[in-house]
């Protein structure tokens, strides 16, 4: 049993991080607003001496249809391997290393422990989001596809191609 | 992304709700904004005994047309080809003491904005740009080769 925590970004879209990748859980933190910046990622987050980046996945996923209101009130903070330590890291869920780099997602509500199994493992949701392109791997809980989220490639930038 | 050491005083403008800042020394002089005048589809600045291009920008840093947000001061800023005016509220000089810079996290970037860095401050954060990066997203030198034509001396 692999312990994961699942996210909710609210309308039914949900996600998993490792255990050892969320950080820290703030509600209604006090964000800045970044302008001439992609609509899911206008906000950074001053923190331990860090500017951190904001995502707004929800935003990014449902792409044109968004909304315009983001109901996210909690942002969670996640530490990953930046691109040079994750070429030597091995091992299934390493915790990220010291010098770790850090960034921010919107949340619907508070993040969720769930112990996953290996038997659990599913098929990336069919509900026509772009999963594919953020997504490590997919699991099941409660019948409801979750995928386990990239940190790495969504703090990297891609999104923005 | 960790705070990056700079040595830099930032002249902020203030454009709408947005604060753009810019390394000091690239703000050359300013200009009021009612000295911008007309020069066929350019619009131009007498300065330095030449014209120069002015653009003006909305809260997104996205170009606009000049009667479309009137601001009062036209910043001129220092290319190494030249000067081009940036249309703006209000200016104020940030000392170095006062500021902490990060580079702009790479999850925000885009080779399309204009925005390298975020400088906090105690009054909030700027975005940071250059007089380059800011000529080469608002395509200065389309506007220059619109107005070469009266790029001629300007008598006093």
């Amino acid at each position: 049993m692999i312990p994961a925590w699942l996210l909710d970004f609210g309308n039914g879209r949900r996600a998993a991080v490792g255990e050892l990748e969320q950080v820290q859980l703030l509600h209604e933190p006090d964000c800045h607003d970044v302008p001439g910046t992609p609509r899911h990622a206008r906000h950074v987050l001053l923190w331990s001496g860090r500017c951190v980046p904001v995502l707004d996945l929800a935003a990014w996923l449902d792409g044109a249809a968004a909304s315009r209101e983001r109901s996210a009130r909690y942002l969670g903070i996640y530490a990953y391997d930046p691109p040079q330590h994750a070429e030597s890291s091995s091992g299934a869920e390493p915790a990220p290393a010291l010098d770790a780099a850090f960034g921010a997602l919107w949340l619907a509500q508070p993040p969720q422990r769930v112990l996953v199994r290996d038997d659990e493992a599913a098929p990336l949701p069919d509900d026509g989001r772009p999963w594919s392109r953020i997504s490590l791997s997919c699991f099941a809980h409660d019948s409801v596809r979750v995928p386990i989220i990239d940190l790495r490639t969504i703090f990297s930038g891609a999104l923005n191609e | 992304m960790h705070a990056v050491t700079h040595r830099e005083h930032y002249a902020l403008l203030h454009i709408g709700a947005t604060r753009l800042a810019l390394a000091q020394h690239e703000v050359r002089t300013l200009e009021a904004g009612a000295d911008v005048g007309s020069g066929g589809e350019a619009r131009l600045i007498a300065t330095t005994g030449r014209r120069w291009p002015v653009l003006a920008i909305d809260d997104e840093l996205r170009p606009v047309a000049l009667n479309a947000a009137p601001r009062r001061i036209c910043a001129m800023l220092a290319l190494p080809a030249g000067l081009f005016g940036l249309l703006c509220d209000e200016v104020e000089v940030l000392p170095q003491a006062r500021t902490v810079l990060h580079a702009l996290p790479a999850a925000m970037a885009s080779a399309q904005s204009a925005v390298l860095g975020i400088l906090a401050f105690e009054r909030g954060i700027a975005v940071v740009s250059t007089a380059a990066r800011l000529a080469a997203v608002l395509r200065v030198e389309a506007h220059r080769a619109s107005y070469d034509a009266l790029d001629a001396p300007v008598n006093a």
